[in-house]
């Protein structure tokens, strides 16, 4: 029919705009980093090629960046979920007082501007001496990552009913096979989902990292801004540098919405 | 009052997570508190006597920090009508067409949520540079159109246009992610009963969707807000020289200034300020998000 | 009032035919219902006629005027919903005023006619009261007062009462007739429950799968059901099988059947549809039976045998059986056959309803 035709129409105009809109610094980002020749006065690069990811391993300085950046994820997320584990059962199972008090007091911190959290840091990693250390990186990084990772943990505890685990120790297992047949089958969902926050929240960590770890610690977030940071003309290197993130992190929102079923914003301040 | 053995469980999980929080968080407040007071906890930065020099220069007449602040909340305040506003557009949109192909993309849809900060500004920044293809387009239909006689630059300038950009691209997304749910929640009886008494459109969005979605919008205005103003990369690598987002000034102060005390100071009001958008956010999604009948 | 005439309509959501409808006129002041079991279309029909729904195909008329292309907010037709959908945000007087408003009349007027409306339909206590202070009762009046305040040229109800309780339900059926006989309004009414039609509407309309399936007066529906479906549905559950051995009386519509096991009986049929040879079966409701002495020679006499005999306090339910046919029937309690008993009933040839299968 006529009307319906024509409002197919304009719903394809509308999220064709959007979408669009969403895309095009995606398209061309990858322009750039697949430009190998590209004069001024031209509006598409005249020649395509993987001169610039070359060009990005050649420098030990990135190398080591592509280290760091994923090594600390991992290692970011395993402490993060050691902490938010324990905490989560507490808030997931138990609603009381003092509950209600610690997610609120989570929630408060996630209203803080990182930065200054980083510059109230700064002189404790001084005095400390943890100042470019690589290992003090982690409790860094888990300051923006534990209020999502703790609230998925939670919400996943939430939903083991309450009387599930006595109706199961009433049947005689023990707290080990309670947690076996019980918890992680009921929750692994939320605490993988609260893993992976971790992991990408890691991944994007920038101004804490600026602060604390560089210039003896460069993760790949601080590589990319010394290529742009410093009005560097040539932003090739710096695509390049920045699809070995943005294509991670697509990939992780994309096993997000079809797997997992939650998405949440995320990004490294 | 006795300790049970189900409050001890409670504070030994606890106990790493309230430590983690003193440590990482509570210590570094304080200290930044303390600090733009001229008092130090680690020594080092700042003299340790007690000072209100740092708030004196924050307040003067030609303190480039005001100057910041206001350039901040400006910029920040445009970005966030901008996109609540398209966002909440977007989603009503959605809502009320119920567009089939939306299912099949929704996912391109977050892929701004899961994006670096960094990686954002820096993607918008190759679109707004002198060369950028926005850039060019842009400054040729202005000249064409004899609003401008010489090309502005649209990234790095003094206006926060670069900012805005590349705020608005991020912030929209989460606009529309955050708007949707509760509009799904809205009885699509509602819209029906209110167009079979004579409201187009427009009447609808005015006198029903906003009306019921207010409270989602107050806190999703606040959040947006508050994300913006607190957000170091895009201002970092889209602002300009001169002025400044008040988190890059900050940042400079310390790496490059070393000057803790109006580094601790401007984070002083950073603090403010997200407590009250942070109070005004959590005030209204505590309270029920949307007014919703059966 | 105007009458709304459908002509040549169809939707379809994918492969479901949600209507289709050749033609369907509702009169000038007629409370017109829509009757079907769930998911048959009377929902997808009504939001037509509201301009809610576009058709695929087919055109809807107001008196004269076409309206298909006319949007739903500038048809000034009333609709009230299943959810009543209130608007939570609105006190009731505001709620009411909602389409006054927008129409931008004089405050004065407004008044004037908020109060008309409440009055009518007796919630005058409720005007500054939100809808979620009101009872379920209370508030599907003020939906009522909200849809008629507008003067609309026709009302259109979706299944208004499936949210109330059943005693209730019963009382308002009454007064929503009543109103309506009142103002005089073309009303349109869906709803599942067989009863509340019947109650309610001058005409029905029972629908199938997006199809008509017969049009009537409730008694016309009640005595006289066209399709299986439809003595189905308005709770006829025995039947008996046969084809039509001859049209014994053509005046008053009798025609006699030979049923599959041989039993031959005498039954009323619509003789435009059923002829001499059709396949038909023959609808039984209990209270087309009753009893018979041995000795009578009247047609339609059958020899039964009790199978199940159920107490019910004012009647008795009886399952026989008639050949290899099974019916149900019913006596005053005084009559208390065992199981296993053989008796006599009469089946009323003028009641019995021989349906073309
Ligand atoms: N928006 C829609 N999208 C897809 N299918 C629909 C839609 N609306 C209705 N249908 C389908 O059309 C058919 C008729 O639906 P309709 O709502 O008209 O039924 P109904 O008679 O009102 O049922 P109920 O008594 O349950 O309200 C159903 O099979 C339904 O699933
Ligand atoms: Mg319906």
């Amino acid at each position: 029919m006529y009307g319906e035709r024509r409002q197919r129409i304009w719903d394809l105009a509308v999220i064709g705009i959007v979408l669009v809109y969403i895309l095009l610094p995606m398209v061309v980002l990858v322009e750039y980093a697949f430009a190998q020749k590209w004069y001024a006065y031209q509006l598409f690069p005249s020649e395509w090629g993987f001169k610039w990811f070359s060009w990005v391993f050649k420098h030990a300085d990135t190398r080591m960046a592509f280290f760091y950046s994923y090594t600390l994820a991992p290692l970011v997320m395993l402490a993060t979920l050691g902490l938010s584990i324990p905490a989560g059962y507490v808030l997931g199972t138990r609603r009381n007082k003092l509950s209600i008090f610690t997610e609120n007091l989570v929630n408060m911190n996630m209203a803080l501007p990182v930065i200054v959290i980083g510059i109230g840091l700064l002189p404790l990693y001084t005095r400390l001496g943890l100042l470019g250390n690589y290992w003090a990186l982690i409790p860094a990084h888990m300051i923006g990552a534990i209020p999502y990772t703790l609230r998925s943990v939670t919400a996943a505890f939430m939903q083991v009913p309450r009387d599930l685990e006595e109706a199961a120790r009433v049947l005689g297992a023990t707290r080990l096979q309670v947690i076996r047949k019980v918890y992680i089958p009921m929750t692994w969902r939320g605490i993988l989902a609260g893993g992976i926050f971790a992991f990408s929240w890691s991944l994007n960590e920038f101004i804490l990292t600026l602060l604390l770890g560089a210039p003896a610690v460069k993760t790949l977030p601080i590589a990319i801004y010394e290529y742009v940071g410093g009005y560097y003309l040539t932003p090739q290197p710096a695509a390049a540098l920045s699809l070995f993130i943005l294509i991670p992190s697509i990939v992780i929102a994309l096993f997000f919405e079809k797997y997992l079923q939650v998405s949440l914003g995320l990004g490294g301040g | 009052m006795r300790i049970t053995r189900e409050d001890l469980i409670s504070i030994i999980f606890l106990l790493p997570l309230y430590i983690f929080i003193i440590i990482m968080v509570f210590i570094p407040i304080i200290n930044v508190i303390l600090g733009s007071f001229g008092i130090s906890i680690f020594g080092e930065q700042v003299n340790a006597t007690f000072t209100l020099a740092g708030y004196k220069e924050f307040l003067a007449p030609e303190s480039p920090y005001l100057y910041s602040l206001f350039f901040t909340i400006y910029v920040s305040l445009i970005a966030t009508i901008i996109s609540v506003l398209a966002g909440y557009l977007f989603a009503v949109y959605l809502t009320v067409k119920k567009p089939p192909i939306w299912s099949k993309i929704s996912t391109v849809m977050t892929i701004p949520l899961f994006t670096p900060y960094i990686v954002g500004a820096f993607m918008w920044w190759t679109l707004l540079w002198p060369r950028g293809y926005l850039s060019l387009l842009i400054n040729g239909l202005l000249m064409k159109l004899g609003i401008i006689h010489e090309p502005i630059p649209l990234v790095n300038d003094p206006y926060g246009i670069g900012i805005l950009f590349g705020e608005v691209w991020i912030r929209f997304v989460i606009a529309v992610a955050i708007f949707y749910g509760p509009l799904q929640m809205i009885n699509p009886e509602l819209i029906d009963a209110a167009r079979s008494l004579g409201a187009g459109t427009w009447t609808i969005i005015r006198k029903i969707f906003i009306p019921l979605t207010k409270y989602a919008l107050i806190a999703t205005s606040a959040i947006i807000l508050l994300a913006t103003m607190a957000g170091v990369s895009i201002p970092l690598i889209l602002g300009g020289s001169w002025p400044q987002f008040l988190n890059v000034m900050i940042y400079l102060d310390v790496t490059t200034r070393f000057n803790y005390l109006m580094a601790y100071t401007s984070g002083v009001f950073y603090i403010i300020a997200s407590a009250t958008l942070g109070y005004l956010f959590f005030r209204f999604t505590t309270r029920k998000v949307v007014l919703q009948t059966r | 009032m105007p009458r709304i005439l459908l002509k040549d309509i169809v939707k379809k959501y994918g492969k479901v035919i949600a209507a289709d409808i050749p033609y369907l006129e509702i009169k000038d002041g007629e409370f017109f219902g829509l009757l079907g079991p769930s998911g048959s279309g009377k929902t997808t029909t009504l939001r037509i006629i509201a301009g809610l729904t576009k058709p695929d195909k087919g055109r809807v008329y107001i008196g004269d005027e076409d309206i298909t292309d006319v949007p739903p907010e500038k048809r000034n037709l009333g609709m009230v919903f299943q959810s009543w959908a209130l608007f939570p945000h609105l006190t009731v007087f505001e709620n009411i005023a909602f389409g006054l408003r927008l129409r931008k009349l004089p405050e004065e007027e407004i008044r004037k006619r908020v109060k008309w409306a409440a009055e009518l339909l007796q919630i005058s206590e409720l005007l500054n009261r939100y809808p979620h202070q009101l009872s379920g009762g209370q508030q599907q009046r003020v939906a009522v007062a909200r849809a008629i305040v507008l003067y609309p040229r026709a009302l259109l109800f979706d299944e208004p009462l499936s949210n109330l309780d059943a005693k209730l339900r019963e009382q308002v059926r009454f007064e929503l007739r009543k109103l309506q006989k009142e103002l005089k309004i073309t009303s349109v009414y869906v709803t599942h429950d067989q009863a509340e039609a019947f109650a309610i509407c001058d005409r029905i309309a029972i629908i199938n799968k997006g199809k008509i399936q017969q049009i009537g007066t409730p008694e016309e529906i009640y005595n006289r059901p066209e399709t299986v479906f439809v003595a189905e549905f308005i709770g006829i559950t025995r039947f008996i099988k046969g084809k039509v051995e001859d049209i014994v009386d053509e005046s008053k519509g009798i025609v006699r059947v030979l049923a599959e096991d041989g039993l031959e009986l005498y039954s009323w049929a619509n003789l435009d549809k059923v002829k001499k040879g059709s396949k038909v079966v023959v609808a039984v409701r209990p209270d087309f039976i009753s009893l018979a002495s041995k000795e009578s020679k009247e047609r339609n006499v059958f020899k039964a045998k009790v199978e199940l005999a159920t107490y019910e306090g004012d009647v008795m339910d009886y399952e026989i059986r008639i050949g290899q046919w099974r019916l149900r029937f019913k006596t005053p309690p005084m009559y208390k056959f065992q199981p296993g008993q053989e008796i006599y009933v009469k089946l009323h040839e003028d009641k019995l309803i021989a349906i073309k299968e």
